[in-house]
């Protein structure tokens, strides 16, 4: 494993369009990084840049502190999980498990491969079906097997490109917690890209925020959680999302009429305080209730835990925890 | 205006049974919401009440007539695919005369339908616009909007949202939720992910191997499941099912669980097994500090505002939630209980639940 440090890396498409602006980042060894960001910020071309299947055209990407920028992508010896799993389908699951270490470069003995294909099956809880051909496998299983491929190796880093993404919610899940497991018990240095929150949230180490090929910010989920440098990143996290209200909607310890406030829906405390707003819709959501109000024309969504015994339509109290309030300028930066 | 029943609905595959023997009455103007893993038959029983498939056997009533086996064009259903099925040379006014030229209606009314369509969708200031050139909500509005002009009874939607960003979809979930409320129509909606269903439902019938488990709404589902199945499909992360090794008799108020004493709603009648199941939804386990059940932290999950955390014991992984400033550390010793009376007990045998003073 490795520490990977991208320092200023842009992608230029036909001298025109800008997929990456002016990228930093590192990716500390036995770390665990994930790019979060919508459709088209840049997060799949970044993973493509590391491994060398894009060139750049400024900046430098460094393993171990050595310039790797214009490497062959087979000397960079990284491994690439993609979201549709790519298995050979006439394999037995042991043999595609089996096959990046079976690559005449690396003259490994069978018995070595043995035990290293034991070990990440079990990990993976796939050892009842290694005598299994890869298309009698479900899609969960396979898309097991795809990331066993790339943990037999010890590559300099693990590239993952939503490799959940594919998969039933429930199954996503449960993977979730197994995959930082594995990242955890081998110290493995993982990119991982992903446009879901929740994975981001659950298995980084450090999350980076793609905005339009820029990183709007870099920090642990709690921080960028807590203290989002901007109302892009404050959106970016947090389901149902943060509410971003006038300064004039709430009394506040800031004057500024330009100041917008970013509220998130957990600190609205129904059933509290002085504010008297009408719901409008109620999401139960079985642990939670999402709980939509009308204050005097202004939509704030709430959080609640539990059931909500409320009628739409309904007249509520409700509370704002004020020492949680962020406050943002006039164009979105953090005050 | 329209109520939807199925009475006996059954359909093989040959040997394979994709629905089996299933009854359901989708009420007039309920977003009905079938949920369930894939292959469990919730897409079949769509496509029979679409018409796009033939029952094997049993019947399909659209307002008491039996609809069953007549072909999908004379069912006044329109059934959404994936939402980005347009076409892609035309722009959004062509799109969505596009059904009604192909019924022959006079270009009056089809202007006029095409209008009120957009105007519900938010998509009128964009009719000259080619569909090629939208941005993915507005291409969604016009795949909508495509189904909206033929106003028919009912709208039958097959997992939609499937392949969206998970951000986007959360936001189409509320617009879709809103719309169906705006036109009033029967909506039945086709999804595996709990949290659609739990989020837009007012009724959800949970599928698995062509069976109707249970059909309520999302609060009785999510609290009152009647099958670990359902109790475990439902909730994110679902119910934990604590093994409790002895038989449960009525009016029993507690159990005992690696020599821990944990309460439990008074129960109605026993159980047929000696091995039965603890059901407890995460948020309703506490961290303690003493007469717990021990085990050490497997996993911490930060989802901003909690915490999922969980914890190997020797009866299994076990999932807590708790508040987002509640500081463990993997492979930390830990011990927890229960934080009310909410539980059910599963019977062993039979995996369904056990009637108590909590669940009927």
């Amino acid at each position: 494993m490795a520490k990977v440090e991208l320092q200023n890396v842009s992608k230029i498409y036909d001298k025109t369009i800008t997929a990456l602006d002016d990228i930093s980042f590192t990716v500390n060894n036995g770390e665990f990084f994930v790019l979060l960001g919508p459709t088209g910020a840049g997060k799949t071309t970044t993973l493509r840049s590391v491994a060398g299947l894009e060139k750049i055209e400024k900046g430098k990407i460094l393993f171990d502190d050595e310039d790797v920028t214009s490497a062959q992508p087979a000397a960079r010896d990284t491994a690439f999980v993609f979201q549709q799993y790519s298995l050979y389908p006439h394999y037995k699951v042991y043999d595609n498990l089996a096959f990046p270490l079976r690559s005449p470069l690396r003259r490994m003995a069978e018995s070595e491969i043995s035990s290293k294909v034991t070990k990440i099956a079990e990990m993976l809880k796939i050892s009842p079906k290694l005598n299994n051909k890869a298309t009698e496998l479900s899609g969960g299983e396979m898309q097991r097997v795809a990331i066993g491929r790339a943990l037999v190796r010890d590559p300099n880093i693990y590239l993952m490109d939503e490799p959940l993404s594919s998969l039933d919610a429930k199954l996503r899940e449960s993977l979730r917690v197994e995959l930082k497991k594995i990242q955890l018990n081998l110290g493995a240095t993982i990119l991982y890209v992903t446009h879901d929150q929740a994975e981001a949230t659950t298995m980084a180490d450090e999350i980076g925020v793609l905005e339009n090929g820029k990183i709007a910010q870099i920090g642990t989920p709690e921080q960028i959680y807590n203290n989002p440098k901007s109302i892009y990143v404050a959106n970016r996290l947090g389901s149902p999302k943060i509410n971003i209200l006038k300064n004039s909607t709430l009394k506040t310890s800031s004057t500024d009429s330009k100041h917008q406030l970013g509220v998130r829906p957990e600190h609205v405390k129904l059933g509290q305080g002085e504010l008297v707003g009408s719901v409008k819709t109620i999401e139960a959501l079985g642990a939670e209730t999402v709980v939509e109000l009308n204050y005097n024309g202004i939509e704030i969504l709430s959080l609640y835990q539990g059931s909500f015994d409320g009628q739409r339509g309904q007249d509520v109290k409700f509370a704002i925890d004020e020492s949680k309030v962020l406050f943002f300028d006039d164009k979105g930066i953090k005050v | 205006m329209a109520e939807i029943e199925i009475k006996n609905l059954h359909k093989s595959f040959g040997d394979f049974i994709a629905v089996k023997n299933s009854n359901l009455v989708i009420e007039n103007k309920e977003f009905f919401v079938l949920l369930g893993p894939s292959g469990c038959g919730k897409t079949t029983t769509l496509r029979m009440i679409a018409g796009l498939e033939l029952p094997t056997s049993g019947n399909i009533y659209l307002d008491k007539d039996d609809v069953g086996y007549l072909r999908a064009s004379q069912r006044d259903i329109a059934f959404v695919f994936q939402l980005f099925a347009l076409y892609p040379h035309l722009n959004v006014k062509n799109n969505l005369a596009f059904p009604l030229k192909m019924q022959k209606f006079p270009k009056k009314d089809i202007d006029a339908r095409v209008l009120e369509a957009a105007k519900l969708l938010r998509i009128d200031h964009i009719l000259k616009s080619k569909v090629s050139s939208l941005a993915g909500g507005d291409r969604q509005r016009v795949a909508l909007g495509r189904a909206l002009v033929r106003r028919p009874k009912a709208f039958l939607m097959d997992e939609p949202l499937g392949t969206l960003d998970a951000e986007f979809r959360e936001l189409m979930c509320l617009e879709l939720r809103k719309l169906h409320d705006d036109i009033g129509a029967t909506t039945v909606y086709v999804t595996h992910d709990q949290q659609e269903a739990m989020s837009m439902a007012d009724r959800i019938a949970v599928m698995n191997e062509g069976e109707i488990l249970q059909a309520d709404t999302p609060n009785i589902i999510y609290n009152k499941p009647k099958t670990k199945f359902v109790a475990n499909f439902i909730g994110s992360p679902g119910m934990n099912f604590i093994p409790i090794n002895e038989k449960i008799s009525p009016k029993q108020s507690s159990v005992n669980i690696s020599e821990t004493n944990i309460s439990i709603p008074s129960q109605k009648e026993g159980s047929t097994s000696e091995q039965n199941f603890l059901g407890v939804r995460p948020e309703n386990l506490k961290l303690v500090s003493e007469n717990g059940i021990k085990g050490n932290i497997f996993g911490v999950e930060y989802l901003g505002s909690r915490k999922i955390l969980t914890i190997e014991t020797n009866l299994g992984n076990i999932k807590i939630r708790v508040d987002s400033d509640i500081n463990v550390k993997i492979n930390e010793q830990v011990q927890f209980n229960t934080l009310n009376n909410n539980q059910i007990i599963f019977d062993g045998s039979t995996d369904k639940a056990i009637s108590s003073e909590f669940i009927v």
